[in-house]
Formats: structure tokens, C-alpha cells, sequence
């Protein structure tokens, strides 16, 4: 699983002297976070620059996406969440505090993001802040949905859930389920969610849906995989 | 054992205690209180079934203080050792969603008010002498359940059929399964599957025909799956959408609606053509017959005027259910049209793919399991398709051995217990059919204390849900009684049944637990307890009965089903027929009352302690002389594991006999494919498909008042595959207008979900009250089983 190597990635990253710039910025963010105890803001789709999902990196995305926004507000104006009668609240909700107040955010539990064909948050924003080009909504990066407690999570108990999958607007890409034989019963399934972050555009649905009391899978932030190491230095580093 | 033994002892001695005691004592009511108060001390742990699906799961039910604060699959069951769906997982929730009725209610000008209990059974009970005395009992009926516990469906039964000498009474069961019901009477004389749920841990292939198992019976498929993974079992699906269970399928057979019974003949066909079958076998335990051919839909020309010629057409035409008895050779010549080109052809399925399918039930070395639900028997041919399907299975002889077998499969916790074997429909006894002199005696001797008064029954059967429905409708029925069902969300076409202005003057009394639009039709509302807040039985789709006892309180003012019918019952001076309502030990006496009809019929009941002690049995469950163990039959007809099919083959150990069956031959009908009554044309060219998700149950009800159900799946989107999307120029999560010609309604659009319809199909769940797709369905259904068909009408789709 690629998980793996992911988390490798932290540790192998190579820091130039542009780069220490944004690093500045993360640690800020991760100081926040901390304090707010979410150390990642899930933004809307096409949040800092329309990447492929295998070239971004999510610290400049995020950093550049700030520098871009003009808190005007109108991505939360035209998110359709609420009208659909799906969640009580719009996906898009705004920053109330911080250095970033005002500017865009999403909450899954509370209402994810359910992927606008016609991307209206991108085709509002007045800036280049929300950006996804070409790209299609399901090529969008806001994160990477994870299973943070494995333990709590009723399908790798071997309980028939899978809400999850069944939801995940790219069933079957985004989140597969690995098969096992229950080892305890012996004659039952376990269907165990799995995600692609490759393919998982980090919408939040799974979140918002997760059966259990607290969401088991939560949207995080995204590291690219780490394909080729010169992408991440900045031209004329050594 | 999840009942502690002290709480058993305690039942024991409360049993003890009240058999010195007769009528309504004081004492009665006493030891009522006292096990409340008990109830609400400590923590305690229960046994209970599954609220929800046909599968039955076990679960724990752990309360503290008289409240549940937790339920879990319970590992002794064999059900599920230990593992439920997310429904089951969620059950501890279900007893305290929004909106509980807590207080019986009564429309007092134009709006619901809350009453006494006592005003409401009197206004209850006057108004039943009245029309009674002025118009007979066929004025008055009841719309009962699958859910209903056996206790309680049993005296509904009792209460119409011996009290008020009526049988109008019918459970939403006919929506659900009377199309398998009456295949399986009219091919082994005797109702329900054969095998059992250990037949997953034997079988090398496994068909599930317009079946989703994968969310429909969450726990059964996922030991499937396993035999699948462990054995390298096969499975085929057939469906006419391609949904979780496809995804599992080594081979989907993707058909046009319909043409199930092409293939289904076609197999047949096949194995016959290539003298493939059990020539033994069929010759000793079978005979064939023709059915009536184009036996008709039952359409209502008010609903559908466009095509009341096809039906004033066929109408004149022998009894639906006739058939003419057929030799072999002439059941060959029959066949013989099925090609697998042919079927092909109607199916639009690959000729190949039909053929692998065959081979896979007609190579002797494979055992083989077929699986099916609503897409067989919500059908207007579903009756012909169940037996189609045993046509297969008993040409080759596959059936009851472990893990060779056909299995119809349930929707409703009780659908075999309570509906089949109760017996609460229209036709039918506890043993038998109301038209047999026979069966009413039985029935007159339990109810009424004596044979003779068997003519106090009526024999003809009294009016079908969907009559029931159509007659209330139209201001025929005074009185309706609906009790664990919704059927004004569950009947297809429900605007017209939604119109009261023909039946302003019928009393229409519903109880239940939760609002729903049935209630919001009500004359009179009764506030119902539910599930584990009273004591009751269960019975599974593999003729397992399971036992609980209550475990907590009922809010408010909130009674069991059959507290109301016994309230109503004394005030009509039938309070004779039964145990009073308020008795602790009244479930334990109408059981052992119940039980009197199976013993000696094979179809035999253990005593009540046993199924207090297990977690459930499979009937026949019979005594065992030399031990004096009760023992359950996991393989029916199979003189191996069933004492009667041992006895009919005197006293043999092995071989298959099917005892129920005139002559000991079970009947193979022969039946043509024939097309569905409406068909998509050019006003209205999609197929409608409806049916459920895995997180919601039915009419979402229950399951939509559990936070997080409704947060997984608020509410309904319409499947359409992506080039139909296309065409119409709607993209995902878009709304679409879809119409059929008795109604509208407006949907999200999904073109890339769980579920994948092939093109021209529209598939939309029927789970969500707010926006029910039943508005749209047809009310058509099979003439024989009088059951709808809720997968195919023909509907119109705009961008909305
Ligand atoms: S894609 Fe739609 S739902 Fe998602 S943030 Fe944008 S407007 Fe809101
Ligand atoms: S965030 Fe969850 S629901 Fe959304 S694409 Fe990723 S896995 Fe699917
Ligand atoms: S919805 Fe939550 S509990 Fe269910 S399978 Fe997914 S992660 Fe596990
Ligand atoms: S709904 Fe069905 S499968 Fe799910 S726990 Fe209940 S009985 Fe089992």
C-alpha cells in the first residue's frame, strides 16, 4: 500500500532555501492546528492552482491559495449543499478567526462537498484562488480521505457497513474495498474500506457519512507520492 | 444463554404463581408492575432477533436501568455469530428516534387529539357494533404485517377469522412475498424453503436471480462471499441492474426486464433437450402441468384506462391458478422454443453467457444454490418465475441437500413466522386454507372449542392488501385497522389510495410506533410499543423461530399491537377467546395455544421454554423419544435430517420425498414467457425499477429516524446509466422530472453509484417518505399470488 511510502515522505523531503519560505507558513499552520486540534483546513476544489493530483505539492498549493483569496466571499454564496436538503449546512463555510479569517473551508462531518459537475465555487472565484483550468471536479484536490482508527471502523470488524464506499461520489476508485474471510467465524466476509489517494479527490463525503459515532475515516492533507525527488527542489538548488 | 437464569427462574415462578390465579386479578397486575420495576434495576442483558431484514440476526441487548445503552450481535447465534449490518448495529436507537407516538390520538375536527386509552377503544368498539350490526363483517378489515410478532398476528387472525367471522385480513407480506407463498403451494403443498442457511457452507455455485443480496441481506451474502473467497465457489447474477452483488459475480446476465422467465426456460430447455436430467428423480418425485396461459395483470381500469382492452381481453379466461396436467414429452415440445438464441434474443443477454449458466445447474458434480427475492415475486408473472425456478432444481434434483437448493428468500423479520405460518392472510389458518371443511375444522376445534363449528369460519377468502386497499378507496370497507405497516407509502400508486374524499366516512385506525403518511390518514391513532418493549417471537426466512422477552419499557402510553386488538376484542364480549391483555404470561399461552396447530402437521413447534433457551429453531422441531431433546431440521423433505421425510419413507435414513405433496410428486408448471403488462413506448420510454439500500429498511420509517442511517443515505436519487444521462443532458447530482401515468415526482440524478441500471432502466429506492417513488408505481400484479410489480412500469424522465 502506498500508505507506506507516504508516510516516508515527511522525513525524505528535501528543503531549499525557496522552499523554507512556505515551511514557515506550514509550521504556522501546524502550530495552529495544534491549537484548533486540526492541523489541516480542507479547502474548496481547486484551492491554490489547478494540479494534477500527482504534481501538487499541498503545502504551496495551500500557501499560494492564501495569497490568492480576497475573502469575498461568493464560492459560499453559490455552494448548493444546503439546497439539496442532503446536509443542513453549506459545504463552504468561512474562517471566523485567525490570520486566514474569512477565507473559505469545509467541515465534511458537517456538510462535504459533493462535487459540483459545474464546479460553481471554481467558476465564482473572482481570483485565481479556487483554479482547476481544465481539470474535472473529479480531478480536484482538497485532501485524502484516511481511516484514522481502524479499530473503530464496523466493516474491519467484519460488520456489513461500507456506508463509506457506497457513497464515495468515485466508488470503487477512490475507496475499494480488500476482501478477507473473517477469521474469528470463518465463514463470513470483511469488506475493509482502502483508499486510493491517488484517485480520492478528499471531498469529505465518507467523512460526513461514516456510521460511526465519530468519523472513522477523515479527510487529511494530501502528500504526493514521492515519485521523482528533483520536483520538489527548486531550480538552481544544489 | 443471554437471559440470565435468575430472570428465567423469575418468569418461571411468575408462571407459577398465576396458574392458581383465573380472570383479571389484582395479582396479575402486580407482577406486571413488579417485572417493570425489575426491568428498570441494574443492568441486564437480553437475546433478542433483529428488528429489520428476513435474514434474523441475533443480537444482545444490554440495558441499564430499564433503557438499552447498547446492542450487539450476538455470537451465539448461528444466524450471525456475532455480526450484523449497519441496521442491526444501529438497533439500540431505533425505540428512541424523533417522533414516537406516545399517546393514542383521535381526529376530532379534522385534527389528530390525544385521548384516553379508554376513549379511544370505546370510540373504537362503537364504532365496530355498529357496522357489524348494520353492514356484517365483511365491512371491516385489518392490513397487518411481517413484522408483526407471532403472538400478535395470531390473534389478529383469531380475533377476525373466529371473533368477527371475517377474513379480511392480509399482511403488507403480499406486497412482499405471496408470490413465493403460493409456488411453493402449489408445487410441494407446503409453503417455505426446504434447505437452510447452512446451505452456504456446502455450495460450489450460487445464481441470485433479481436478487441484491449484497444489501439486502447484508450477513447472508457476506457468507456468501466467504465460501466464495475459502472454496472457490462461483456466483452468477442475474438482475436487470448491476448493483453490489454483480460486483461479486464471476458472470452478470444483464437482462431486459421481463425476460427472466426466457432464460429460466431456456435452461430448462437446455437440460432436457440434452438429456441432462435426474431421470429417477423426476420420475419418482414429480409431475407436470400446464398453467393458464395469459392469465391476466389485475389492472384496474381506474388506473390504467390505456390498457383496460388487454385486460377486459383476458379477463373472461379460466381461473388464473388452473392448470392441465402434461407428460413429459410434452413439456420437451414445450420447451423446445427456448433456445439460448431465443432467449437471447427477448433477454438481450449473450447466448453464451445463458448457456454457462445452465451447464453450472446441470453438471451433477456442482451443488448448486439459487437465490431470489422482490425481482422474482414483485412481478406479474412471479409465481410462474418461482417455479421456473424449481422446474431447474428439481429436474436435476438438486434440492434439500445441504448446499443444493432453491431459497426464496424475505424481506420482513416474520414474513414466514407470523404472515406465512400464522397465517394472516386472507385466505388462509394457522394449518390450511379457509376453503377446505378440513383445515376450519382444526381451526374451529383450537378457536371455538368445537369441530362442528367449523362453518362459523367463512370459507371464502376475504379481500387481498391490494384489494383491501382498492376496496377502502372507494368507500366499500367501515372499518381499517393497519398495524405494523405503512401501506400508504407502500402500495404502488399511492395517490390514489392517498385520496380519502370517496371514504370521508370509514374509520381508518393505524398503530403504530413512528408517523408516517398512513398515520397522518388516520381516524384513529394508537400509539404502539415496538420490538424489544414487548415480548414476542420471530420467524426467519430458514424457518427459524426466535424468542425474546420485553427488555424495556414502551414510552408514553404505548401498547403492543395486540393489546389494542385484545382491548377492542373485550369490549365486544370477545375477551372469552383470549388471555387478558394485561396478563404477564400472555404471549406464553397464545404460543402454547399457536403451537396446538403445528404439532403432528410437520410443521411442529417446540414448547415455549426452548426457544427461551436457544437461539431459535428450525421447524419441524421435534422431539427426540429416547433423549427427550428438542430437535430442529435444517433440510426439509430429506429423510437424513427430517423425521417426516424418514417416516414417509418408512423409517429409511436417506432419500428425498416429498411428503406435503399430493401423491408424494411435486408439480413442475409449465410456464411460457409472456410480456409485462406495461412496457416502455414513446410517451414513456424507461423502465422504473424501485427497491431498497442497504442502510435503510423499507419505508424508512424506523430506519430514517436512526441519525445516523438518515446521515448515510438522506434520501432517494434516481440510478440512470451515464449515455441515457447523456442523451437527456443531465449530469450527476442534477434533477430530473420523472412521470409515468399516475404520477410525478423529482429526483437527483446518479449516474456512477452503487448501483448501475443497464440502458433505458431508472432505478429509484422507495425508503424515502418525503419524495416516495410509489407514487409513480403500478398496481398491477400477478393474478395468482395478487402480488404488485414494483421493478417495471414505464416512466418519462425531463431535466428538471
Ligand atoms: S464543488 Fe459544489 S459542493 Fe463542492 S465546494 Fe464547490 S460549490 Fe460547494
Ligand atoms: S474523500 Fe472520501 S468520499 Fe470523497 S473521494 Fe475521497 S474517499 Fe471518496
Ligand atoms: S462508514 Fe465508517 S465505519 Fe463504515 S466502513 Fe466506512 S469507515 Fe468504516
Ligand atoms: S437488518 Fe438483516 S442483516 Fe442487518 S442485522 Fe438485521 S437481520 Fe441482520
Amino acid at each position: 500500500m502506498n500508505e507506506n511510502k507516504e508516510k516516508g515522505y515527511g522525513e525524505e523531503i528535501q528543503f531549499t532555501r525557496s522552499s523554507v519560505v512556505v515551511f514557515f507558513i506550514f509550521l504556522f499552520h501546524i502550530f495552529r492546528g495544534f491549537a484548533s486540534g486540526r492541523g489541516f483546513k480542507q479547502r474548496p476544489p481547486g484551492a491554490g492552482g489547478n494540479h494534477r493530483k500527482s504534481e501538487v505539492d499541498s503545502y504551496i498549493a495551500e500557501a499560494s491559495f492564501l495569497s490568492k483569496c480576497i475573502r469575498c466571499g461568493q464560492c459560499g454564496v453559490v455552494c448548493p449543499t444546503q439546497e439539496r436538503g442532503e446536509e443542513t449546512a453549506k459545504a463552504i463555510q468561512f474562517c471566523k478567526s485567525g490570520f486566514d479569517q474569512g477565507t473559505p473551508y469545509i467541515e465534511p462531518r458537517k456538510a462535504a462537498c459533493i462535487m459540483c459537475v459545474d464546479k460553481p465555487c471554481v467558476v465564482a472565484c473572482p481570483t485565481d484562488a479556487l483554479d482547476l483550468g481544465k481539470l474535472d471536479i473529479e480531478q480536484s484536490i482538497m485532501g485524502t480521505a484516511e481511516i484514522v482508527s481502524p479499530k473503530g471502523c464496523l466493516a474491519i470488524q467484519g460488520l456489513r457497513c461500507e456506508v463509506c464506499y457506497n457513497r464515495c461520489p468515485l466508488i470503487g476508485d477512490a475507496i475499494k474495498l480488500e476482501k478477507r474471510v473473517n477469521r474469528r467465524t470463518k465463514v463470513h466476509i470483511i469488506y475493509e474500506p482502502v483508499v486510493d489517494s491517488d484517485v480520492c479527490t478528499g471531498c469529505g463525503i465518507c467523512e460526513q457519512v461514516c456510521i460511526a459515532d465519530e468519523a472513522v475515516i477523515k479527510v487529511r492533507q494530501y502528500y504526493p507520492p514521492f515519485k521523482d525527488p528533483d520536483f520538489y527542489k527548486f531550480k538552481g538548488s544544489s | 444463554m443471554a437471559i440470565s437464569r435468575r430472570d428465567f427462574l423469575k418468569n418461571t415462578a411468575a408462571a407459577v404463581a398465576l396458574s392458581s390465579l383465573t380472570g383479571i386479578s389484582t395479582e396479575a397486575k402486580t407482577q406486571l408492575n413488579e417485572d417493570k420495576n425489575e426491568l428498570l434495576k441494574g443492568t441486564k442483558t437480553f437475546k433478542a432477533p433483529c428488528r429489520f431484514c428476513g435474514t434474523g440476526c441475533g443480537v444482545q441487548i444490554h440495558t441499564k436501568e430499564g433503557k438499552i445503552i447498547m446492542t450487539e450481535g450476538d455470537p451465539k447465534a448461528p444466524v450471525n455469530m456475532g455480526l450484523n449490518c449497519i441496521k442491526g448495529y444501529n438497533l439500540s436507537k431505533v425505540l428512541y428516534g424523533k417522533e414516537r407516538i406516545l399517546y393514542p390520538e383521535i381526529r376530532k375536527n379534522g385534527k389528530l387529539e390525544r385521548v384516553s386509552w379508554d376513549e379511544a377503544i370505546n370510540y373504537i368498539a362503537d364504532r365496530y357494533k355498529k357496522v357489524l350490526k348494520e353492514k356484517g363483517p365483511k365491512a371491516v378489515a385489518i392490513a397487518g404485517s411481517g413484522q408483526w410478532t407471532i403472538p400478535e398476528g395470531y390473534v389478529a387472525a383469531k380475533f377476525m377469522k373466529a371473533g368477527l367471522k371475517s377474513n379480511n385480513i392480509d399482511p403488507n407480506a403480499r406486497y412482499c412475498m405471496a408470490s413465493a407463498v403460493a409456488a411453493f403451494i402449489r408445487t410441494f403443498q407446503a409453503d417455505e424453503p426446504m434447505g437452510s442457511y447452512a446451505d452456504f457452507e456446502h455450495a460450489d455455485v450460487f445464481v441470485t436471480w433479481g436478487a441484491n443480496m449484497a444489501e439486502m441481506h447484508p450477513i447472508l451474502f457476506s457468507r456468501l462471499v466467504a465460501q466464495k473467497e475459502t472454496t472457490g465457489a462461483i456466483l452468477f447474477d442475474l438482475t436487470t441492474r448491476e448493483s453490489r452483488t454483480s460486483d461479486e459475480a464471476e458472470s452478470v446476465l444483464v437482462f431486459k426486464p421481463q425476460t427472466d422467465l426466457a432464460i429460466l426456460n431456456a435452461i430448462a430447455n437446455y437440460i432436457v433437450a440434452n438429456d441432462l436430467y435426474d431421470k429417477k428423480f423426476v420420475e419418482k418425485n414429480t409431475r407436470i402441468k400446464m398453467a393458464q396461459i395469459e392469465p391476466g395483470y389485475g389492472i384496474d381500469p381506474i388506473s390504467a384506462p390505456h390498457l383496460a382492452a388487454m385486460e377486459n381481453a383476458q379477463r373472461g379466461r379460466k381461473k388464473a391458478g388452473a392448470g392441465t396436467p402434461m407428460t413429459f414429452d410434452q413439456y420437451k415440445n414445450f420447451l423446445a422454443t427456448y433456445t439460448f438464441d431465443y432467449a437471447s434474443k427477448i433477454s438481450g443477454v449473450p447466448a453464451d453467457k445463458i448457456k454457462k449458466l445452465a451447464q453450472a445447474y446441470a453438471d451433477p458434480s456442482l451443488k448448486v444454490m439459487s437465490l431470489w427475492t422482490m425481482g422474482f415475486n414483485q412481478h406479474t408473472r412471479g409465481v410462474w418465475c418461482n417455479h421456473l425456478i424449481y422446474n431447474i432444481h428439481l429436474l436435476m434434483g438438486k434440492i434439500s441437500e445441504p448446499g443444493n437448493g432453491p431459497f426464496s428468500l424475505t424481506g420482513q423479520p416474520s414474513a414466514c413466522g407470523t404472515a406465512r405460518e400464522v397465517g394472516t392472510f386472507a385466505h388462509k389458518l394457522p394449518i390450511g386454507v379457509v376453503m377446505k371443511k378440513a383445515h376450519r375444522e382444526i381451526a374451529a376445534k383450537i378457536w371455538l372449542g368445537d369441530a362442528k363449528k367449523e362453518n362459523e369460519i367463512p370459507s371464502k377468502p376475504g379481500f387481498h392488501m391490494t384489494k383491501m386497499m382498492r376496496e377502502f378507496e372507494r368507500g366499500n370497507l367501515d372499518i381499517m385497522w393497519v398495524q405494523c405497516c405503512n401501506p400508504f407509502t407502500a402500495s404502488p400508486n399511492i395517490s390514489r389510495f392517498r385520496d380519502r374524499s370517496l371514504n370521508k366516512d370509514s374509520m381508518l385506525i393505524v398503530s403504530d410506533s413512528y408517523r408516517t403518511a398512513s398515520t397522518d390518514l388516520a381516524d384513529v391513532v394508537l400509539p404502539a410499543a415496538m420490538w424489544v418493549e414487548k415480548e414476542g417471537f420471530y420467524g426467519n426466512a430458514e424457518r427459524r423461530t426466535q424468542h425474546w422477552f420485553q427488555a424495556t419499557l414502551p414510552p408514553g402510553e404505548a401498547k403492543e399491537d395486540m393489546w389494542h386488538i385484545l382491548a377492542v376484542a373485550e369490549k365486544l364480549g370477545l375477551g372469552h377467546m383470549f388471555p387478558d391483555k394485561d396478563d404477564p404470561q400472555r404471549v406464553k399461552k397464545i404460543f402454547e395455544e399457536y403451537r396446538q396447530f403445528k404439532t403432528g402437521s410437520s410443521k411442529d413447534l417446540a414448547p415455549y421454554e426452548e426457544y427461551v433457551k436457544a437461539r431459535g429453531l428450525c421447524w419441524p422441531v421435534v422431539q427426540d423419544k429416547k433423549t427427550g431433546e428438542w430437535k430442529e431440521t435444517l433440510w426439509r423433505y430429506n429423510a437424513k435430517y427430517d423425521p417426516y421425510a424418514s417416516k414417509a419413507l418408512g423409517g429409511k435414513k436417506e432419500g428425498i420425498v416429498f411428503y406435503k405433496a399430493k401423491g408424494k410428486k411435486a408439480t413442475m408448471w409449465c410456464c411460457p414467457y409472456e410480456p409485462a403488462s406495461e412496457v416502455p413506448d414513446n410517451d414513456y420510454p424507461f423502465w422504473l425499477c424501485t427497491g431498497r439500500v442497504l442502510e435503510h429498511w423499507h419505508t424508512g420509517s424506523m430506519t430514517a429516524r436512526i441519525p445516523a442511517l438518515h446521515r448515510a443515505v438522506p434520501y432517494a436519487k434516481l440510478e440512470m446509466h451515464p449515455e441515457d444521462a447523456k442523451k437527456l443532458g443531465v449530469k450527476r447530482g442534477e434533477k430530473v422530472k420523472i412521470s409515468s401515468r399516475r404520477g410525478t415526482a423529482f429526483y437527483e440524478v446518479d449516474t456512477h453509484g452503487r448501483g448501475r441500471p443497464q440502458k433505458g432502466l431508472v432505478y429509484v429506492p422507495f425508503f424515502d417518505e418525503n419524495n416516495p417513488i410509489n407514487m409513480l408505481t403500478l398496481d398491477h400484479y400477478d393474478p395468482i399470488s395478487k402480488e404488485p410489480d414494483y421493478k417495471k412500469c414505464a416512466v418519462k424522465i425531463e431535466k428538471a
